[in-house]
């Protein structure tokens, strides 16, 4: 049997996922860098996870993945974000040591047998009869491989601004990658521009920080990984400043200076994350914004001032900073800086990531036109495997919105024409209730299990936790609680939990939400369990109702999705659909409706247009 | 639009379509419309010459006698695609024969709202004003035809855009609440449940509003009588011009015949019924139970007595159910002089042929409009059974989410719902997709770190 050969340009969070999973599926994987000291390099924030963030994660952990496990190894403080709120929107989120990550990274790569780092720069593609079939790199050698994944970040066309001086580069001291934007564009693909920011870095010495309110970790810290026993025991705290009314007057005298500002800056940037210079101007209202200290590692010398992305000149920066709170005296090491880089419009490739118009290439990450580094990680996986997949003509892998934050993101980037850098929301979400990031496992373990990149221990382990929460959950909602004289006596201490009709365990918790673990010994209750397992199984009670109503739905549009398109259906002038979306079917010939869907301009209204020809057809009638 | 048919009139677009827009039997003239690409020809070809665009042209046709004709070529029509209208005498044979005429060209007979499933389809009217022009054409009364045309006028449209707007607002900030807990946006629980609150008021008054449009229906003035008391001639008294065809023939009137009488402003449908027959005997006449039904749908009823008649056999058994509380008797034909029975009863007299007593019957009529309390302001309402659902379902929706909200519930939950409300909500309003309702936080909130 051939070894099938893989070529992944990049080593960001994206291409490391992308090489592991092929890798360990059983591909000869080349894993092509422009510099090998910067891979599992973080190019933004030192932190992984967060609200939908960290449930990507932790459904890439469950299906094999490895930034769970590298964030739990390398993680210097773990939170979950919105516990005032329910479990299926908790967030779990790390920060993370910046160089231990990267170290963590290239050791698991030199652990896969399959991998060969390649230091290089891919700069056009090699196609032969339509088939993507390798690359070209700079040195002017040839990687040949049976599919391609790009996973180049920020690095296609890169230009950096800071101030009114720009220059090409993928980060700050990192070059740009030319030449494959231009041989992607040769390939009929549309690309894009997009613009994003990262906030100066500060000497930790030079910054007050006794003077600042501190943020503390939690004190029984949840891991993202089902690989992670225990987590390390020290962590460290963030601290919180905030920007200033002078310090807004002073920027905003100085804004003829941001090249956002100028018009140099050409670039669709994210809203969710805006510069510093956009907070000022689009919220005059604001006297101040937050400021988030972070530690880049346990020994690292620097800070990171999440909260003040910007572009001015590097002595506006430095005044700026020392404008904030604790910072009077502070020296800027790392000068914050905007970026522009290419991207490829996902609505040209497929729910399997693969370009529709050229089949064994694929795109995972930055280039989507994505955002953060679960998302990118995210892709990567996909990516991967379905590169593996599509070269072993095996059916690829494909997850639902219902199933999964990795399905919501797939969909999204293939329907959907993406305007700005696409970052994860649970809003996103239909079904968020039945997504919290603790559910990840259920949701996907026998699915990373299937595909082969789980070891059967340690799925065993995890899925017998995922058992035991099953059946605490079956004998809660069957064991009875009835308004007899034995179980008021046992109430008689709990004037609050009233007892008016006959419920179940599984019923009194979820109107009263009082936690399992001390209704269960109260009731009388015969089973024991682990803290951990009480807390999954009162998640699983409290989304219950929802669940159902959900699981119908799904059924109802599964089936609806089902629906086959007849071949002999023309879609040129079909009533009701869009001359694009005639386009977009004619070439792309879906034979469900389901596969209809998820291409680029179809509505739902376009759909139901679809629906009713489909209908027609088969009744023998004309559209 | 009826979605049953409109799926059919979507698969037929490119066929050409007549039928007669006004009522049959109805008027001194009628009017034909034709849309498709047909329309055009086929009018020449009828009346033998080329027709300049937006132009009426009298011309005679062979089928339907005098008329007149004007073409309009797409796309600045009412359905978008070429259109020609022909007007005739009201006769409505003479509008059969040009049907006939008409299909002899390809032309087949429109059917119910399919010109207006064109508009809608050639994005001439949204979906609100597309059901308002089907209100219109089943307007029962002058209040549902206002609104409608309200709706029509993109009046409802605007009020639905804002009330969108509002959802959306609702939803944004209970999302911000959701995704952004590091932000310091200090949105309290107290705001969402305002902003839950103010939506559930409004959207009730857009359920109200249209539930009393319904209610409207019964300010209906009806006139009934037995045959040959004059009610049709009392009917075009009041509105001051010859509404209906009377004549000395007993059951002159088929048919139940409405107007607008305008009361001290207030707009009363003014119905005439044929007459009912002695003592509820079904005689073979057709109309019969369309007269019962309108008596019993009546706000008040104005019963006609031939006064100079004796009262014998006059007021029908059938009525009596509606003396007490909507009926009034009022006796005719006063010129032809008082029969004695009707005397000293405090029945109002009146000779509706020369005009005389009418001033008392004016004055009982403002007196019973000034009873008809003004509750219906200028609100739009919903024209559209689908649109109360859709409503109906967003109050579901935030009953649950309040209640939830009320009981300390978790927040995610109270979104779940609202999020299913919103979904209902969407056929009225139109999609709201993540994308948007993230669009409402970023513009309302500065987010990132």
């Amino acid at each position: 049997v051939k070894v099938p050969n893989i070529l992944v340009i990049g080593a960001g969070h994206a291409g490391i996922e992308a090489a592991s999973a092929s890798a360990r599926l059983g591909a000869r994987v080349s894993l092509a860098t422009l510099d090998l000291k910067t891979v599992g390099r973080m190019s933004c924030n030192p932190a992984i996870g967060g609200i939908a963030k960290g449930n990507l994660v932790a459904e890439l952990d469950a299906l094999g993945g490895v930034m769970g496990r590298a964030a739990d190894a390398c993680g210097i403080q773990f939170r979950v974000l919105n516990r005032s709120r329910g479990p299926a929107v908790w967030g779990l989120r790390a920060q993370e040591d910046r160089a231990a990550y990267a170290r963590w990274m290239r050791k698991h790569l030199a652990s896969l047998p399959g991998v060969v780092l390649r230091e290089g720069m891919a700069v056009r593609l090699l196609v032969d009869g339509g088939q993507v079939r390798g690359a070209l790199l700079a040195d002017g050698s040839k990687v040949r491989a049976d599919a391609v994944v790009i996973t180049a970040g920020t690095f296609l066309n890169g230009l950096i601004h800071i101030g009114t001086n720009t220059r090409s580069g993928g980060r700050v001291d990192e070059p740009a990658a030319t030449g494959l934007s231009e041989s992607l564009r040769d390939l009929g693909l549309s690309l894009g521009r997009f613009k994003t920011g990262t906030p100066p870095r500060v000497l930790a010495d030079s910054a007050a920080l006794e003077t600042l309110p501190s943020q503390h970790g939690d004190s029984a810290p949840l891991p993202f990984s089902l690989y992670t026993r225990c987590l390390a025991r020290r962590q460290m705290p963030c601290h919180l400043t905030w920007t200033t009314p002078d310090l807004h007057d002073f920027l905003r005298e100085h804004l003829p200076l941001s090249p956002l500002h100028s018009g140099q800056i050409t670039g669709t940037g994210p809203r969710y994350c805006p510069s510093l210079e956009v907070k000022v101007t689009s919220f005059p209202g604001r006297e101040r914004h937050p400021v988030f200290v972070e530690p880049e590692g346990r020994r690292s010398r620097e800070l990171y001032l999440n909260g003040l992305s910007m572009s001015l000149p590097p002595p506006v920066q430095e005044r700026i900073v020392r404008m904030l709170p604790g910072f009077e005296a502070a020296v800027i090491s790392r000068w914050a800086y905007a970026i522009e880089y290419d991207m490829v419009f996902p609505d040209q490739i497929t729910p399997t990531l693969q370009v529709r118009a050229l089949p064994g290439l694929f795109l995972a990450g930055q280039i989507n036109g994505t955002s953060g580094y679960e998302e990118a990680a995210a892709q990567g996986l996909l990516a991967g495997i379905n590169a593996m997949k599509a070269v072993q003509g095996e059916e690829p892998v494909v997850l639902g919105r219902e199933r999964a934050y990795m399905g919501i993101l797939v969909d999204d980037l293939v329907r959907t024409r993406v305007r700005e850098p696409y970052r994860m929301f649970t809003s996103r979400a239909e079904y968020r209730l039945q997504l919290g990031f603790r559910t990840a496992r259920r949701r996907l373990l026998p699915l990373g299990r299937a595909l082969g990149l789980m070891p059967d221990p340690v799925f065993q382990r995890a899925w017998a936790f995922e058992e035991r929460v099953g059946s605490l959950v079956a004998e809660a909602e069957a064991f009875p609680v009835t308004p007899s004289k034995d179980m008021l006596d046992r109430l008689k201490q709990e004037p609050e939990l009233r007892l008016e009709e006959a419920t179940t365990l599984a019923g009194l918790y979820f109107r009263t939400r009082r936690p399992l673990a001390s209704l269960a010994p109260l009731l009388g209750f015969p089973c024991r369990a682990t803290a951990a397992a009480w807390s999954r199984a009162e998640e699983e009670i409290l989304y219950a109702p929802y669940r159902a109503r959900q699981e119908e739905e799904v059924e109802r549009m599964k089936s609806l999705w089902k629906t086959p398109i007849p071949q002999a259906l023309s879609f040129i002038d079909l009533p009701g659909l869009s001359r694009e979306a005639m386009q977009r079917l004619t070439e792309a010939r879906p034979r469900t409706i389901g596969e209809a869907r998820v291409l680029p301009g179809m509505t739902p209204a376009a759909l139901s247009a679809l629906y009713v020809a489909v209908t027609l057809h088969a009744q023998g009638r004309k559209p | 639009v009826d979605t049953s048919s409109a799926s059919s009139y979507l698969q037929r677009r490119d066929e050409t379509i007549a039928a007669p827009a006004t009522p049959p039997g109805r008027g001194a003239l009628n009017l034909v419309r034709i849309s498709g690409s047909l329309a055009i020809r086929a009018v020449e070809r009828l009346i033998g010459k080329t027709l300049k665009e937006r132009q009426w042209t009298l011309a005679s046709l062979a089928e339907a006698g005098q008329a007149t004709v004007a073409v309009f070529r797409a796309p600045h029509t009412y359905t978008g695609q070429d259109m020609a209208e022909i007007t005739l005498f009201g006769n409505p044979l003479l509008t059969d024969r040009l049907m006939r005429r008409l299909a002899t060209e390809g032309i087949r007979a429109a059917g119910p709202g399919e010109f207006t499933f064109r508009a809608f389809a050639a994005g001439k009217l949204d979906l609100s004003q597309a059901e308002a022009v089907q209100q219109i054409i089943e307007a029962a009364n002058p209040v549902q035809l206002d609104r409608a045309m309200d709706g029509l006028r993109g009046v409802f449209s605007d009020r639905i855009r804002a009330f969108r707007g509002q959802v959306l607002e609702a939803f944004a900030l209970v999302q911000a609440a959701l995704e952004f807990p590091e932000e310091g946006l200090n949105i309290g629980e107290d705001q969402i449940s305002d902003a839950l609150l103010g939506l559930q008021e409004e959207a009730i008054r857009l359920r109200e509003a249209s539930a009393r449009a319904e209610r409207f229906q019964i300010f209906s003035l009806v006139i009934a009588g037995p045959p040959n008391a004059g009610k049709s001639t009392l009917f075009n008294t009041l509105l001051g011009k010859d509404r209906v065809i009377v004549s000395p023939e007993p059951g002159t009137t088929r048919d139940v015949v409405r107007e607008t009488l305008w009361i001290q402003g207030f707009p009363l449908s003014l119905a005439d019924t044929a007459g009912v027959f002695n003592n509820g005997n079904i005689i073979n006449m057709m109309s019969n139970g369309k007269s019962l039904q309108a008596l019993e749908d009546a706000w008040k009823i104005l019963y006609i007595v031939d006064g100079s008649l004796p009262r014998e056999g006059q007021i029908d058994k059938i009525l009596e159910p509606y003396l007490k509380h909507k009926a009034c008797v009022i006796a005719n034909k006063t010129d032809l002089g008082l029969h004695p029975s009707w005397a000293g009863k405090g029945i109002p007299a009146v000779s509706a042929r020369e005009g005389s007593g009418l001033d008392a019957l004016w004055k009982m009529l403002e007196a019973w409009a000034g009873d008809i309390p003004d509750e219906y302001g200028d609100t739009p309402h919903l024209v559209s059974l689908r649109q109360e659902q859709a409503l109906d379902g967003l109050l579901g929706a935030l009953n649950r989410a309040l209640a939830q909200l009320s009981e300390g519930g978790s927040l995610e939950i109270v979104a779940q719902h609202l999020q299913e409300g919103v979904r209902s909500i969407q056929d009225l309003t139109g999609e709201m997709a993540p994308e948007e309702v993230l669009d409402g936080i970023f513009s309302r909130f500065c987010i990132g770190k």
